[in-house]
């Protein structure tokens, strides 16, 4: 090889490696390998996860064996790693294919990309391969401990373990592999959706409903009386039903499980056998197939994406809008709803804890209700149920601990319009506080309907649980308000680890422990003065935060207080 | 002996009256303090040797029956004769070491008359105290309660002649009140309820949480909070006298059931954690003791509120009964008079050093009782601090159980026998000390609450009196001024106007002035840093002002922000829309934000949609424009309602030649209408063709003011001139002197400036700003107080 085809060669791959680089740094945060003792806490920590989760996963398959769950030997079949295995992995082939649609056809980094002296094969193949350590280090995250702690309870030989690692090259390659071919029917769906807005929302919503209605359907076809014990030996042979067909619908995942772990012959487990050679074999072609198929098809398709500006993107509006007045209060409500409608992430959340909370209280009071308990288990059942909206619904509120900072730059007008300081501020609670309560009416309602509670126990848990919501909701703001984190919003429009959000979290954790066990004690004294009980706490509680948010905003907004001299 | 009493009642009384009115009329001086002292020690010491020689007979009366009296309503009334004594009694030794007129009142309307009465009732106080005894004629105890009102009927009657008589406002027949209740209470012997309401709940237990437990347990939390909130503004010795007088009279309270005879059993001596609480507190007071406090304020509390928690009365008390009143009296006690004493700043908040001291207190008191409970054990069932037996142990559980049986250390010296537990008290002794941690954490988290809640006040009370100011001012202004004011031509004036960051050692703007007049465009000058965009971000209410003051169009930025930000119209340096709106919907919420009518929003709009060439994009998603539409749009934000100053951050960034110039403009014909156009650029070529007026600033100083056409006149460019002006500068940044930093950190400052706000609420509210006389007042206090301030 002459010298200048050698130096070529090399500038291809410093160039394709910077590539890499630049965007798995973007991806993942790898700061911490700059400073060594960083990187060594890092890495431990991360070590301590990893085994913490085999050892977790190995304590769930050793208790299955020893209980017979799955076999009638002290061992966990293939087919339940297959069905474990396979959902992995298909989450992990949905989360590519979306994230390689955005990365080649919608990422804004492309027009930057493409500005680099590199051809754009090159800027393609980086993505892919950026794609590709991203599966590796998920694969090793939390396929390789399922699998270690599966071999570990079988007692599979010594070199199952350095087999599995050469595995997991393969396995990470399937998501990506695959996930580039989907991408191309995703952009095409996200194109129409992005054109229609109303085709996108009806979307949304049948998909939201059907979604809904079958999770309802399934927690409906819980028996009214369950006995696990009594019908046993029912169960176990549906389970094994169950797996066996799941196994045949995702042949290919069994073929994989298989050739990974091998199978059993005479009672002992064979790891290599002629399938699994047939297999490697298969796979490897399959994936350069899928792979070479990508590179012929989505290659072009990104480079036409990837040129097209986004600013020149929109369509020109013959028809004449008008403008509307409206009082400040309403009008930005009005901005929050077009913002929310506008921002798939922020509806999709919302709905899916708004419709979540009472499809969950319904899944929860079935399950209690086809339990036989004493008086003292449905108290647990009541401060269960109560737990859980608590938790649920605080939880949501941890969105509104950055609802401010999120605004980045444009917070500036809440402190130069001309206007009380709460009408700017409140909007900004408005739907999250109206969609959420609607919410936990439905999910107290669901619980009602079990527990058989009277109407003015309802109407008191009704107002306990709103307090609570609203309390809670007053207070995430405020932090966001008192502590703001523009600076991330403003550089990278996200923050990772908000500290507001994070106490949010925490302290809608510590209210649903509280009122949970609040609740428990006083059902033990008297059941039925406890809601009215609940409620006078979660009012004190509700008032206080309102007083605190509104003495806080209007020192922080109505006129800038001077820092004394 | 009632004979015996009387006989000193009724010579001893008027002998002490007649002797200070002949001393008064005769001499026509006041009584020195001294007297009052020696007199308030005299009844001390008799009462306490009255007090702690023997039981208060009538304790055991139920629902007024007793064996002393045949008639109950006699009962009660020995009864309120005996507590109402306490009260006075402890008042009047108080009274002398402290200047304060609720107390003078006290001792002058409530101790006064009642001993009148006392002293005719002697008789059957001194029946409800020593029972069949009162009939024996020489039993001390009546004999030094006959002494006890000697001296409390004369020295009530001379506080009250030598302290007006009669003479008291309304506010003070208020306070009066309110001090008497508490103080009253404070000293209602534990055995009233009981006596008074009898025991109405037959054997309800006060444990486990229910709900009798539960009201005590909210006693607890409720009644320091109204302690606190009744005492927080009082002033110092007020707050020591009532916190004293509240741990003394519960110490009598307490003291009920620890006479001397108790002290001389060595298993009734109050050495119990909670009971030392009892002693030690009033002693901390009273000697300023803080090491010794704090040894309390980490070890006391914790161990009242585990008690309180886990009571170890017996289970058939009732909550009326007299050792369940005295139990919590004595937990109450322990558990927040410490917390009192740091939040109503009687003692600092602590610091590791007293942290220390307190431990190495707790050391030392647990090797002692250790020690004591080996040594006494030999004499009687002693468990001091339940260090001795398996009562704590036994809740803990077996593991416990075992530590302290598995581990036993018993020897024998001089025929008595030390049997010690050590593993089990070394593990007790530890994890107390880290509960006294962790109670340090708690009070930490509690203090930042509290500081939070003060730091609140006392920013609401200054916002309210610069409101007062501002009402006063404008009530002051004819209604020609007003109008003139409302209809204020464009101006911004800065007035000695200073920012500082934070705790910044540096000042950002160091007393700027500035005044700009409307129909000008004027320019601000100056290199990265320079504090260009501190101070616009100050006049348009985005950062607050350290010293000084802004005013726009008339309108001071921070007290009337509203009206001032109605003024201006401001475009940001980033400018910041909210992407995911069409243009038309944005502008719609601005103008909905400045209440734009819809006519002259639809004006604005279509003026400044042609101007700058939006028609094709104005109803599109603003996250598909280009960096000089978004510009345009927050041009066009900052201009919908026709604002009076136009203020403009480094408009012209990354704007191409076109938009440059739709701009500029712009801004020349919106300076044309007589309003201003106040902008900061780097650009120096646009600023000498545009600006009539520039200012040049430097390291938070402004250097200089100068018309643009004065500067070409004197036949130099405006870049020169700003070079020369920029190098002539000071390169010096303006530093904070840091006198003014530790003036910011005293607190005792802001104590001052917030009794003064508060003075000036509570006058203003008396006050009708329509009467001139009422308005004078109001304002030579506002003025006084700007004066005090500068």
């Amino acid at each position: 090889m002459s010298e200048t085809k050698v130096k070529k060669k090399n500038q291809d791959y410093v160039s394709l490696k910077a590539l890499v680089m630049m965007q798995l740094k973007n991806k993942i945060n790898l700061n911490f390998l700059k400073n060594k003792k960083k990187a060594f806490l890092r890495l431990s920590l991360m070590l301590i996860g990893f085994i913490a989760l085999t050892v977790a996963i190995y304590f769930v398959f050793y208790f299955a064996s020893v209980l017979r769950i799955f076999s009638f030997s002290l061992t966990i079949p293939n087919n339940v790693l297959v069905f474990i295995f396979t959902i992995m992995m298909l989450l992990s082939i949905i989360t590519c294919s979306f994230g390689l649609m955005k990365s080649f056809y919608f990422a804004r980094d492309n027009q930057i990309l493409l500005t680099f002296p590199v051809t754009k094969t090159k800027i393609f193949i980086s993505k892919l391969i950026v794609y590709y350590i991203n599966e590796l280090i998920k694969s090793v995250t939390f396929i390789l401990p399922l699998f270690i702690a599966f071999g570990a309870v079988n007692s599979l030989p010594f070199y199952y373990y350095p087999w599995l690692l050469v595995c997991l090259f393969i396995v990470a390659l399937i998501p990506v592999a695959l996930g580039a071919l989907f991408s191309i029917p995703l952009m095409g769906i996200a194109i129409v959706l992005k054109k229609n807005r109303i085709v996108e929302l009806v979307s949304v919503a049948v998909f939201i409903g059907l979604v809904t209605w079958g999770i309802v359907a399934l927690i409906n076809i819980i028996p009214e009386d369950i006995n696990i014990v009594g019908s046993w030996g029912t169960l176990f042979w549906d389970i094994q039903d169950f797996l066996a067909g799941f196994a045949r619908i995702f042949y290919p995942f069994t073929c994989l499980t298989t050739m990974m772990v091998g199978t059993v012959v005479n009672l002992s487990a064979q790891i290599f056998t002629l399938n699994t050679l047939i297999y490697l074999v298969s796979f490897i072609v399959g994936i350069a197939i899928v792979l070479g198929l990508s590179f012929l098809i989505v290659r072009p398709l990104f480079f036409k994406m990837a040129s097209k500006p986004f600013e020149y993107q929109k369509k020109i509006i013959e028809n004449e809008y008008k403008n509307h007045k409206l009082p400040s209060f309403w009008s930005g409500v009005k901005k929050e709803f077009i913002d929310i409608m506008r921002t798939p992430t922020k509806l999709y959340t919302l709905l899916l804890i708004a419709i979540g909370l009472p499809v969950a209280i319904l899944f929860l009071n079935r399950i209690f209700s086809a339990m036989s308990v004493r008086l003292a288990g449905t108290y647990m059942t009541i401060a269960f149920n109560i737990l859980i909206i608590v938790l649920f619904s605080l939880s949501s509120n941890s969105a509104l601990a950055k609802v401010y900072s999120e605004e980045g730059n444009a917070h500036y007008l809440y402190k130069t319009n001309p206007q009380k300081y709460y009408i700017s501020l409140l909007p900004k609670l408005v739907i999250n506080w109206v969609v959420m309560i609607c919410s936990i009416i439905a999910a107290t309602l669901v619980f009602e309907s079990f527990a058989g509670l009277s109407v003015f126990n309802t109407i008191m848990l009704i107002l306990c649980l709103l307090c609570l919501f609203t309390g809670h909701l007053f207070w995430s703001a405020e932090m966001d308000i008192m502590n703001p984190q523009f600076e991330q919003y403003q550089t990278t429009g996200q923050n990772i680890n908000n500290p507001n959000e994070n106490k949010s979290i925490l302290i809608a954790f510590i209210i649903a422990i509280l009122v949970c066990g609040i609740s428990l004690f006083l059902l033990n004294e008297n059941a039925n003065t406890v809601y009215w009980k609940i409620f006078f706490f979660s009012f004190i509680f509700v008032a206080y935060r309102v007083y605190m948010f509104f003495t806080k905003i209007k020192l922080y907004y109505l006129r800038p207080y001077r820092e004394e001299k | 002996m009632k004979i015996a009493q009387i006989v000193i009642l009724a010579t001893l009384i008027p002998i002490f009256i007649a002797a200070y009115l002949i001393a008064k009329f005769v001499f026509k001086k006041q009584i020195p303090v001294l007297v009052y002292k020696i007199s308030a020690g005299i009844l001390a010491l008799v009462f306490f040797v009255r007090y702690m020689s023997g039981d208060d007979l009538i304790s055991n009366t139920i629902a007024g029956e007793n064996n002393i009296f045949s008639s109950g309503a006699m009962s009660i009334y020995s009864i309120i004769l005996i507590w109402f004594t306490y009260a006075s009694i402890l008042l009047v030794c108080l009274q002398p070491f402290f200047k304060i007129k609720t107390v003078n009142n006290l001792v002058k309307y409530f101790v006064l008359p009642f001993s009148i009465i006392a002293t005719f009732s002697i008789t059957v106080s001194t029946q409800g105290i020593l029972g069949a005894d009162a009939y024996i004629e020489n039993n001390f105890r009546g004999i030094l309660m006959a002494i006890e009102l000697v001296i409390l009927v004369p020295y009530a009657f001379i506080v009250f002649m030598e302290n007006g008589m009669f003479k008291m406002s309304k506010s003070e027949i208020k306070y009066f009140f309110i001090c008497l209740i508490p103080m009253l209470l404070a000293l209602m012997p534990s055995y009233t309820l009981q006596a008074f309401f009898g025991l109405p709940i037959a054997a309800t237990n006060v444990k486990d949480f229910n709900f009798y437990h539960r009201i005590m347990l909210y006693g607890a939390v409720l009644i320091p909070f109204l302690i606190h909130f009744g005492l927080r503004k009082q002033r110092k010795d007020v707050i020591r006298f009532a916190l004293l007088f509240a741990c003394l009279g519960t110490l009598i309270t307490y003291s009920f059931t620890k006479k001397f005879e108790d002290f001389a059993s060595i298993t009734g001596l109050p050495l119990h954690l909670c009971n030392t609480a009892m002693y030690i507190l009033p002693l901390c007071l009273l000697f300023k003791w803080d090491k010794l406090f704090y040894f309390t304020y980490f070890i006391n509390v914790f161990g009242a509120f585990i008690a309180m928690l886990m009571p170890n009365y017996d289970d058939a008390l009732n909550i009326f009964s007299s050792q369940i009143v005295n139990f919590y009296i004595n937990h109450y006690i322990a558990f927040f008079m410490p917390i009192l004493f740091v939040s109503l700043r009687v003692f600092p908040r602590p610091k590791l050093k007293q942290f220390i001291y307190s431990m190495v207190a707790f050391v030392i008191y647990f090797v002692v009782i250790v020690f004591i409970n080996a040594w006494f054990s030999n004499y009687g069932n002693v468990d001091y601090f339940f260090l001795n037996s398996d009562y704590v142990a036994d809740k803990l559980g077996t593991w416990a159980e075992n530590l302290r049986l598995n581990f036993i250390w018993t020897f024998t010296i001089g025929g008595l026998t030390f049997t010690f537990y050590p593993l089990y008290q070394l593990c007790f002794m530890l994890a107390y000390m880290a509960i006294g941690l962790c109670v340090w954490f708690v009070f930490e988290q509690c203090y930042q609450i509290a500081d939070l809640h003060v730091d609140m006040r006392h920013r609401t009370e200054k916002i309210k009196l610069d409101m007062l100011a501002l009402q006063v001012r404008n009530s002051n202004l004819s209604k020609e001024e007003l109008m003139d004011k409302e209809n204020a031509v464009a101006k911004i004036k800065l007035k000695h106007f200073t920012k500082r960051y934070g705790n910044s050692q540096v000042y950002a703007v160091k007393d700027a002035n500035l005044e700009i007049d409307g129909g000008q465009i004027y320019g601000f000058l100056g290199p990265n840093g320079a504090g260009k965009s501190t101070i616009i971000k100050s006049i348009v209410g985005i950062q607050p002002i350290t010293e000084g003051a802004i005013e726009v169009c008339g309108y001071d930025v921070e007290m009337e922000s509203v009206k001032a930000k109605n003024e201006i119209g401001f475009v940001p340096d980033h400018y910041a829309l909210y992407e995911k709106l069409t243009g038309r919907e944005y502008i719609n919420y601005i103008a909905d934000l400045y209440g734009v009518s819809l006519e002259d929003r639809n004006k604005a709009i279509d003026k400044y949609v042609k101007l700058f060439e939006l028609q094709g994009a104005f109803d599109n998603q603003m996250k598909t424009y280009s960096h000089g539409m978004k510009q345009k749009i927050a041009i066009m934000a900052a201009l919908v309602h026709n604002p009076k100053v136009w203020i403009l951050d480094e408009p012209l960034t990354g704007l191409d030649p076109n938009s440059i110039f739709q701009v500029k403009e712009c801004m020349k014909q919106h300076a044309k209408e007589g309003n201003i156009v106040f902008f900061s650029s780097h650009i120096i070529d646009v600023v000498e063709r545009i600006c009539d007026k520039i200012a040049i600033i430097k390291k938070g100083k402004i250097l200089t003011e100068k018309s643009v056409d004065d500067i070409i006149l004197s036949g130099e460019t405006l870049e020169d001139f700003y070079m020369r002006t920029i190098e002539s500068g000071s390169n010096d940044a303006v530093k904070v002197d840091i006198r003014d930093i530790k003036s910011a950190a005293n607190l005792e400052n802001n104590e001052k400036k917030h009794k003064k706000f508060a003075n000036l609420f509570s006058f203003s509210r008396k006050t009708d700003l329509n009467n001139d006389e009422s308005f004078n007042k109001i304002m030579d206090v506002i003025e006084k107080s700007e004066k005090e301030d500068k």
